[in-house]
């Protein structure tokens, strides 16, 4: 009779592979495999993961075998063994996640009768002598450094964006009086201080400092870097309100005292900053308070019934990516339209368009084509079986895609 | 099934194309490693000497296969076999190698046809480690060769981040694409 496996991750030691391969057993563990069994280094393995197709493979199974004669070993080949002795598991590559899990599973159980009489007989020396333990060096890769500055993307969906920006109705472009509801100006918000800020570290090539009642930020513009010490929350407060209304209720401030100051930054100082947690890069940074600003509204610097067009796809693994982001940006990217007709072409929200075109031309990526430039109306319908087909397809992955 | 149902990625030797594979494969990915002997071996041990496969399942049993190119240039023999039926092309790109931006053209150069045919993105790793040449610098050079491609910054270890280099492929193939099937 079978015992029953452990509810926790099966520890299994992999021998005779480089640290990449390991690694690439550690993602499928960790993936297809549902976390049920883990990568273990320094630990003690309950199982061992051996390549017999490797050079060597052979022989490192055979010399493992003959130390551990009990330990289960999950046997990796593209021609396994028709036979091999009971606590030996083979899996066939290409290793399917179905096969490998039957492979924990059946490895679970082993481990589990293994441990059984052992448990009873507790006062028992281990059956396995100090010596016997694994003698495999297990190279780790560290895990890429999550700080700040490599920010991972961050995905508002629809419902998050609408608690965190609110919503805005759609407009008719053509109604002077919604129009005018459309604008914002920047330079009435943190936002207008931090890029003005950024072109004085940029003209005068120095870290440098904006001093505001609020907080410090810091530019570093050889790193394309900014410092400042704010989570989230506070950053999307201060993002939301006029900058002068802000500094006022924060301080009392009577309008003797400017609202922000700029100021060159030692070097001893920058290097500290640099080091900081606080760091962030300069692109998302800058897409992330146009975003929070504008909560889906457009710079009135910016004529929205003329055709604009996405110059250049923004770093869209490191930024906040509002709803349909992806498609906004391959949209206005392919061809130039006005932000009404990217909406309506999408079948989205202008809300999103908006959010998405003032980020994007916070960083400079917008242009708007000369006079004259017709915009791309026509939406682009599959025209053969074959390319339905396609299309098809596409969504399937893109399904599965978001779905993991 | 369609015709259609592979992503290749390519790139220089170390640039992740295995361990981006691998990110997003339903099985673990076949490789075809072996001891470097070469001027590999002065970026890494061992090497991709054919190819990387994984298999991405997709509801109603359809499979989309991703396939790695070596690194090597001596076996580009193999990267005309491995387009036909592509998608379009992942590539690749270690901003830490000396010139990255000798491999960018040659690589663009390689696959040149494939990519007019079907469309390119571009995933920058290893910026943790070199934040120089900067994104822009790669638009610049992208841009200079006639084309306009996504470019991010890519972690490969990370699915979320060649998930969304996927995705750009896709959407820019088609930017009405919508994710109901």
């Amino acid at each position: 009779m079978s015992q029953k496996p452990s509810e926790s991750p099966l520890r299994i030691a992999v021998l005779g592979m480089d640290s990449r391969t390991e690694n690439l057993f550690r993602m499928f563990f960790r993936g297809p495999c549902q976390n049920r069994a883990m990568v273990v280094g320094s630990e003690t393995p309950e199982a061992t993961l051996i390549d017999l197709d490797v050079p060597q493979g052979a022989k490192l199974f055979e010399q493992h075998r003959s130390r551990y004669p009990q330990q289960p070993v999950i046997l990796l080949s593209i021609n396994p063994p028709a036979e091999a002795d009971a606590h030996t598991i083979l899996v066939k590559k290409p290793a399917q996640a179905q096969a490998m899990l039957a492979a924990i599973t059946r490895t679970q159980e082993l481990v589990a009768a293994v441990r059984q009489p052992r448990s009873a007989a507790q006062a028992e020396p281990s059956a396995e002598p100090e010596e016997a333990k694994p003698a495999m060096k297990v190279v780790t890769r560290p895990v890429a450094n999550e700080g700040s500055a490599q920010r991972a993307a961050s995905l508002l969906n629809e419902q998050v964006f609408k608690s965190y920006l609110g919503h805005r109705d759609d407009i008719d472009p053509q109604d002077p009086k919604q129009l005018a509801t459309l604008f914002y100006n920047p330079r009435e918000f943190l936002q207008g201080h931090v890029h003005s800020a950024w072109e004085v570290a940029v003209t005068r090539d120095l870290p440098t400092r904006l001093e505001t009642p609020w907080r410090s930020i810091s530019f570093f513009p050889d790193q394309r870097m900014i410092h400042v010490a704010a989570d989230e929350a506070q950053l999307r407060a201060v993002c939301g309100i006029p900058f002068r209304n802000i500094v006022s209720m924060d301080v009392g401030m009577d309008g003797r005292q400017s609202l922000s100051n700029v100021k060159t930054i030692t070097a001893d100082e920058a290097k500290s900053l640099l080091e900081s947690e606080h760091l962030v890069s300069l692109e998302s940074f800058l897409w992330k308070i146009a975003l929070l600003t504008s909560k889906g509204r457009i710079p009135d610097a910016v004529d929205p019934l003329r055709p604009i067009q996405l110059k250049r796809w923004p770093n869209m693994t490191r930024i906040t990516l509002p709803p349909h982001a992806m498609r906004i940006a391959a949209l206005l990217h392919d061809s130039p339209m006005t932000p009404f007709q990217a909406a309506q072409r999408l079948g989205i929200r202008q809300q999103y368009v908006f959010a998405f075109f003032s980020a994007a031309y916070a960083l400079g990526l917008i242009s708007q084509p000369a006079e004259g430039v017709r915009p791309a109306t026509a939406s682009t319908q599959p025209a053969n079986p074959a390319a339905a087909e396609k299309v098809s397809l596409f969504k399937k992955i893109l399904n599965r895609l978001k779905m993991s | 099934m369609s015709q259609y149902n592979k992503i290749i990625f390519t790139g220089p030797v170390g640039a992740g194309k295995t361990t981006a594979i691998a990110s997003l494969s339903d099985s673990a990915p076949v490789k075809t490693d072996a001891r470097a002997s070469d001027m590999t071996k002065e970026r890494k041990a061992s090497t991709t000497v054919a190819l990387d496969y994984g298999i991405m399942n997709l509801p109603g049993g359809e499979k989309i296969h991703l396939y790695g190119t070596p690194g090597q240039e001596r076996f580009d023999f193999m990267w005309d076999i491995l387009t036909t039926g592509g998608i379009g092309l992942v590539l690749l790109m270690d901003n830490t190698r000396t010139d990255p931006f000798q491999d960018l053209k040659f690589f663009i150069g390689k696959f040149r046809e494939f990519i007019d045919q079907t469309n390119l993105v571009i995933g920058v790793t290893q910026m943790d480690l070199s934040r120089h040449p900067p994104l822009e610098a790669y638009h610049s050079q992208v841009e200079a060769l006639g084309l306009k491609s996504p470019i991010f910054e890519v972690d490969a270890r990370s699915r979320e981040d060649v998930s969304i280099l996927i995705q750009a492929l896709l959407y820019s193939l088609d930017p009405e694409l919508e994710e109901t099937p």
